[in-house]
């Protein structure tokens, strides 16, 4: 066994249990189904697991090629976990919302997001002036161009 | 002359504005460091939803050929590869413009995408209609061989590991069977949820696992502060003409490596120009230039990355099974337009495919004169769009695309949790590309195995079914030597060391 561990080998270890588990569950659900639906379905959960054995079993017990940067200096986790918890919020909230209120909500704080070079007041009227040029744009262009039924709701 | 009447077709006022549109946008989206090809096609797809199959087709392979030629500009004037397919273009396209030469590699990388985009268009056109009518003896089991050799190859080209990118596609595969099976009508996979009842959507599915790890890798940084390197005035046309004469064989070589490699199932632009690279360096009489600002490693890599967007072409075309990622892109917007690709497209949809064809010529051609301007001009405002206003129109590109797909805000889930797992994976070594494959190539790799299956087991004779047909056992051993090369290669190579040793010590 070795001991020199990276954040990439032991993802990779916790990636192929997971697809051996996923496999297993595939297995287990094809019990349910035609002999036609289930051929398939087991002859690729077998090749899953059997080529996700193999890859823990080596990491277990090879040293890989030396590994890429793990987290250049400077990368911002933080900002990464913003705008995937903004876009879940807008992907959840547009059929409530609507597509023309969710949207603009989340160009704005999406735009909060990406920023890194402080705000004055110039940066502030561009950015806003952009978003909702951009926003009405998208909607002239899909909605009233190509009729597309997006989801209405608050504003328009 | 029924070819002179479809090209007529292509030149309608619509279509070529919509060629000049697609690569004008394409070259742009293609410039900006971290939007690739496949994403530029990705995020622009919506648009072609509401156009005639012709036109769309016609304003998806403009953007796609204008995305790969677009990534020339950031490779030689900022020494940051616009795309992935330009990487090779860094070598010795910014060694050029460092020494002043930027604009003459500009019009060279201009002369040679061309070149190679109507040398990948011109295979496209006259090698697809006989490889169909070979296709047409295709059965079950050959169909489901490819989609094994398709898949082995991407695996075996992922880089650094070959059982990560098998287990991706077989996770491509898994997904291609939630919702309803395309063989036997069982519901497989759906947790008893309705949203997946319906399947995944491929078009929802690649925008997400393409776009959203882009998305939030853009905003893990600030902006890069590039400096574009001056130029002198003029695009000294006539002078790259004289290169591009000089360096005839190579541009030609290079062109015919793009459109060979574009051809085989996943492997696009990045690879071909790597290997087009290698290629000139290793038969050039002048090799040691390479790496220090030779114009024949902008022409090699610049016109064999070109050539792959009509090489890719052929067997997604003729097969439907994509040649390169973009092609996995223009497949999924062929299925919503109606279009059932395969060898009896070129007879049922005659016109549809020739007037794309001639389409994606003219387009290619139009990048001179766009290009050039584009390079010329407009590039330092293309390069000065802040991230903080990218991001977030990307991000609704990605919304709004995979929404329009059956108007459905189901999709946009599916799409925003494909792509989070999508970075998540990649993260950890498992590209997207073999679950692309994986999820395009799930529905007729199953239909031929389950169909083979039937027919062996209803003769009796299974294994002569799989493996007892000419074609299929041609295209099984193709799929094994790819398997199978890097370790052969490394046989080969320590045994040939050996034996030099051997020499050596007598």
């Amino acid at each position: 066994m070795r001991n020199d561990w990276t954040v990439r080998d032991v993802g990779t270890v916790v990636a192929g249990l997971i697809f051996i588990l996923l496999g297993a569950w595939m297995i287990r659900e094809s019990f349910a189904m035609s002999p036609l639906g289930s051929v398939f379905p087991r002859t690729i959960a077998a090749v899953m697991i059997v080529c996700s054995v193999m890859l823990v079993v080596q990491r277990l017990y090879r040293r890989p090629a030396p590994p890429a940067d793990e987290n250049p200096a400077g990368e911002s986790t933080g900002r990464r976990l913003a705008l995937v918890a903004v876009m879940a919020a807008w992907v959840f909230l547009l059929p409530v919302l609507g597509f023309f209120t969710s949207s603009l909500l989340a160009f704005l704080v999406l735009l909060a997001v990406a920023n890194y070079d402080g705000w004055n007041l110039r940066r502030v009227l561009v950015y806003g002036a952009s978003a909702v040029g951009i926003i009405v744009a998208f909607y002239l262009v899909f909605v009233e161009l190509l009729l597309l039924p997006m989801p209405r709701g608050f504003l328009i | 002359m029924e070819m002179l009447g479809y090209f007529l077709q292509a030149l309608t006022p619509l279509n070529f504005a919509l060629a000049v549109a697609g690569v004008v946008l394409g070259t742009v989206i293609g410039a900006l460091p971290g939007l690739s090809a496949t994403m530029a096609v990705a995020v622009l797809v919506p648009f072609t939803f509401g156009m005639d199959p012709a036109s769309g087709l016609i304003a998806l392979g403009a953007i796609y050929t204008g995305a790969i030629y677009g990534g020339a500009f950031a490779a030689i004037l900022v020494n940051t590869p616009g795309t992935p397919s330009s990487i090779a273009t860094t070598f010795d396209g910014f060694p050029m413009a460092r020494r002043g030469d930027g604009n003459l590699a500009v019009t060279l990388a201009t002369l040679a995408s061309v070149t190679g985009g109507v040398v990948g268009g011109l295979f496209l056109l006259l090698v697809s209609p006989p490889l169909a009518t070979v296709a047409l003896a295709f059965g079950p089991p050959e169909y489901f061989w490819l989609a094994v050799f398709g898949l082995t190859l991407i695996s075996a080209l992922s880089v650094g590991n070959m059982l990560k990118g098998l287990i991706g596609a077989c996770f491509g595969l898994f997904l291609a069977m939630m919702g309803v099976a395309v063989v036997g009508g069982d519901t497989r996979f759906t947790l008893g949820s309705h949203l997946l009842l319906g399947g995944v959507d491929v078009i929802a599915a690649l925008i997400g696992l393409y776009c959203i790890p882009v998305i939030i890798d853009l905003v893990a940084t600030p902006d890069p502060h590039l400096k574009v390197s001056p130029q002198g005035g003029g695009f000294r046309l006539a002078e790259a003409l004289r290169l591009c004469w000089r360096g005839k064989w190579n541009l030609m070589r290079s062109s015919v490596v793009g459109t060979v490699v574009g051809i085989l199932p996943g492997a696009g632009g990045s690879i071909a120009s790597l290997v087009a690279y290698s290629e000139a360096r290793r038969s050039s009489r002048h090799p040691q230039e390479f790496g220090k600002g030779a114009p024949d490693g902008v022409l090699a890599t610049e016109s064999a990355n070109n050539a792959t967007v009509g090489g890719g072409f052929i067997p997604t075309l003729v097969l439907g099974i994509p040649g390169t990622p973009p092609d996995a892109v223009i497949l999924g917007a062929l299925l919503v337009q109606g279009i059932r690709t395969g060898p009896t497209l070129f007879t049922a949809q005659g016109p549809i495919v020739y007037t794309f064809i001639f389409g994606l010529l003219i387009a290619t051609v139009l990048m001179l004169p766009t290009g050039l301007l584009l390079g010329r001009y407009a590039y330092k405002s293309i390069i000065a769009i802040p991230k903080a206003v990218l991001v977030p129109t990307v991000a609704m590109l990605t919304v709004v695309g995979s929404y329009a797909v059956h108007n459905n805000s189901d999709d946009v889930i599916v799409m925003f949790v494909l792509g989070v797992v999508g970075w998540v994976l990649n993260r950890f070594g498992f590209a997207p590309s073999p679950i692309v494959l994986g999820l395009i190539l799930g529905p007729i790799a199953e239909q031929g195995f389950v169909q083979s299956w039937l027919i062996g087991n209803a003769q009796g004779n299974l294994a002569g079914m799989f493996f007892g047909r000419p074609i299929s056992l041609a295209i099984v051993a193709l799929s094994v030597l790819t398997l199978f090369y890097p370790i052969l290669a490394e046989l080969w190579r320590s045994r040939t060391a050996r034996r030099l040793e051997a020499r050596d010590a007598k």
